[in-house]
């Protein structure tokens, strides 16, 4: 899986690996700013994101990942990842987090944003 | 009229040009249909005006339910929980929610095993109109937009693989005050109806050769007996008992009356919904208010469910689909992490949450059946049923390609996202409060080897006895059987009104 920042994203992943829950912080960081507000749960997020890396989804986030950057300051990107999302279902390339059916591409979503730090 | 019984003499002779046995909702609509007609009709009622233990006790038997992959659940409270032996029948509990079958209900199908009526939708529509009538309901169209009146608010129009469909409430029935009272008078007081209270039909009589129904034995419960002659025979006894006393009756005809085929008491079909409110939800992007036609108002305004089009059942070899939506619910759970990034990525207006439930055709099974328990008899002397529910892997894999395909549509047309957490271990014990519709083991086939009544609702082979009820039907579709079993009572009606004047 390609990493935004590699840094935080591993510091992140041995806290959740060690069993500490993270509670979401006061300040959205500059990479996922636009995608955490106060009404999504980012650990219900983190949860998604394992999941999803646990199930093996189709292993490269990199371009997700990528379009989440960009999203911060460029709205083609989010036209992009929703494209994506849109060819996923009508291909019925789905997978199940937590019972839900999700796009490829949504899993991936929650993986990248599982990954944030802020 | 309403006549009791038991202030009959011993060894009375009950006499009319029909006789009718079952005054449930189905025998009571021929009776008023027919005495309208001219006709002199009997009814023979099992119970009284009310319920009585004694009387509900001889519904007593055994039940199981099974379906692949899934533990066979002991359901023997179902048979007579789900129906009530007294005047009016099973109309007393109905909850009165009306909808026709879809027209690919009706078709030949060939990825459905013995699917097919030999009746169509359109055939049966002027039909569905007086059932209506009669219900007290506008009439079902034929589009879903004709009874709605707006078009589907989930897909809205631009999906050709679900649908939406309506259905209605009725206040004929005893679940709701006084309407159904009116109902069941209507009949009692008819001038060439007899209703006789306390008239359990223990045994069909038959000619000789086995071609004619020659009388009906009557028995209450002390045990005295009558016997009820006429020209022309309808058993309306519902889903379980028509073929409870077919069998029963059995001196002529080894196998039971109408048995030739070996289709009698197979083929029983129910309805079942699968759902886990924890885990079966819909995340929408679509505003609360824009989905109240899917709320369950149980008033006349119709309300939608959906469903999986004609068009696509044929094209993924699927059985027929409902997706229920519940009233929203403060239990509705609220935490929507998918349902928030979905939106962001869509730029959805607007998001809501809804639990919901999924139907799937239960579709004809020959091992889903009723048998007798020979060794096991009621206050009358009749042989117990035992009724194996069984579901089979078609239902189950066109449950979950039907799930899926839901769920990707939604997607691709940005209406939102499906939660459903049910395994298919879990099935059984979901399914074990089937709703109480009891269907198929009388089947309507054109051909005798098929089946065990025509398409006119004759028993084959034998000439003067019909059957009234949802036990006719061939395939059982996904809506409420009322409003089809007695939209197929006044197609049985006209036809033995053309039949005497022919």
């Amino acid at each position: 899986m390609t990493t935004m920042r590699i840094d935080r994203r591993r510091a992140l992943k041995l806290l959740s690996a060690l069993g500490v829950t993270l509670a979401m912080p006061s300040a959205a960081g500059a990479e996922c700013g636009v995608w955490l507000s106060e009404d999504l749960e980012f650990q219900a997020l983190q949860a998604l994101g394992r999941e999803y890396s646990a199930q093996g989804g189709d292993g490269d986030t990199s371009e997700v990942a990528a379009l989440i950057a960009d999203a911060q300051t460029d709205a083609a990107a989010i036209a992009s990842l929703h494209e994506l999302i849109r060819a996923d279902y009508a291909a019925a390339r789905m997978v199940r987090l937590s019972h839900w059916f999700v796009s490829d591409t949504e899993g991936k979503i929650f993986a990248v944003l599982g990954a944030c730090t802020t | 009229m309403l006549i009791q019984s038991t202030s009959l003499a011993e060894n009375s002779l009950l006499e009319g040009d029909v006789a009718i046995a079952g005054g449930g909702m189905a025998g009571i609509a021929l009776a008023r249909q027919l005495g309208d007609a001219g006709f002199d009709v009997i009814v023979l009622e099992s119970g009284g005006e009310d319920a009585n233990a004694a009387v509900q006790d001889l519904y007593t038997g055994k039940m199981t339910l099974g379906a692949p992959g899934s533990e066979t659940r002991n359901l023997d409270a179902y048979l007579h929980t789900s129906r009530a032996r007294r005047f009016g029948g099973s109309g007393n509990l109905w909850g009165g929610k009306c909808a026709p079958l879809d027209p690919i209900d009706f078709e030949k199908r060939d990825w459905i095993a013995y699917s097919g009526w030999p009746v169509t939708r359109e055939r049966l529509q002027s039909h569905y109109d007086r059932a209506c009538e009669l219900l007290g309901l506008p009439p079902f169209g034929m589009s879903p937009e004709s009874v709605l009146g707006r078009r589907d608010p989930l897909f809205t129009d631009r999906s050709e693989t679900f649908t939406v469909r309506p259905r209605r409430y009725s206040r004929a029935t005893g679940a709701f005050g006084t309407e159904y009272g009116k109902y069941k008078r209507a009949a009692a007081d008819h001038p060439r109806v007899k209703v006789y209270l306390n008239a359990n039909v223990t045994r069909v009589s038959l000619s000789g050769d086995g071609g004619r129904v020659d009388s009906l034995e009557v028995r209450e419960l002390s045990g005295r007996t009558h016997r009820a002659r006429a020209r022309r025979y309808i058993l309306a006894l519902g889903g379980i008992e028509n073929p409870r006393l077919l069998l029963a009756s059995n001196d002529v005809h080894s196998n039971g009356i109408g048995n030739h085929s070996d289709w009698l008491g197979r083929a029983f079909q129910g309805h079942t919904t699968i759902g886990d409110p924890a885990t079966t939800n819909l995340s929408l992007h679509r505003p609360a208010a824009d989905l109240q036609v899917f709320n369950n108002g149980q008033t006349a305004a119709p309300h939608a469910v959906v469903s999986t089009s004609d068009a696509a059942q044929r094209r993924t070899h699927s059985a027929n689909f409902t997706v229920t939506l519940m009233n929203p619910s403060a239990n509705t759970p609220t935490s929507d992490a998918v349902g928030i990034v979905a939106q962001r990525v869509t730029r959805a207006p607007a998001r809501s949450r809804r639990s919901l439930y999924f139907m799937t055709e239960h579709t004809p099974n020959r091992d889903s059946r009723i048998t007798l328990m020979h060794d096991d008899r009621d206050a009358l002397g009749m042989p117990r049923v035992r009724l194996d529910m069984r579901y089979s892997a078609l239902e189950l894999d066109s449950l979950d390609r039907s799930i899926r395909l839901f769920a990707a549509e939604l997607g691709r047309l940005d209406v939102g996202r499906l939660q459903y957490g049910v395994r298919r271990e879990q099935l059984t014990e979901l399914m074990s409060q089937p709703s109480r519709h009891h269907m198929g083991t009388t089947r309507m086939a054109v051909a005798a080897r098929d089946g065990v009544v025509d398409e006119n609702c004759r028993v084959h082979g034998v000439s003067n006895l019909y059957i009234a009820g949802s036990s006719v039907f061939p395939t059982s579709g996904i809506a409420n059987p009322t409003l089809t079993l007695l939209a197929l009572a006044f197609r049985l009606g006209d036809h033995l009104i053309a039949e005497r004047g022919a």
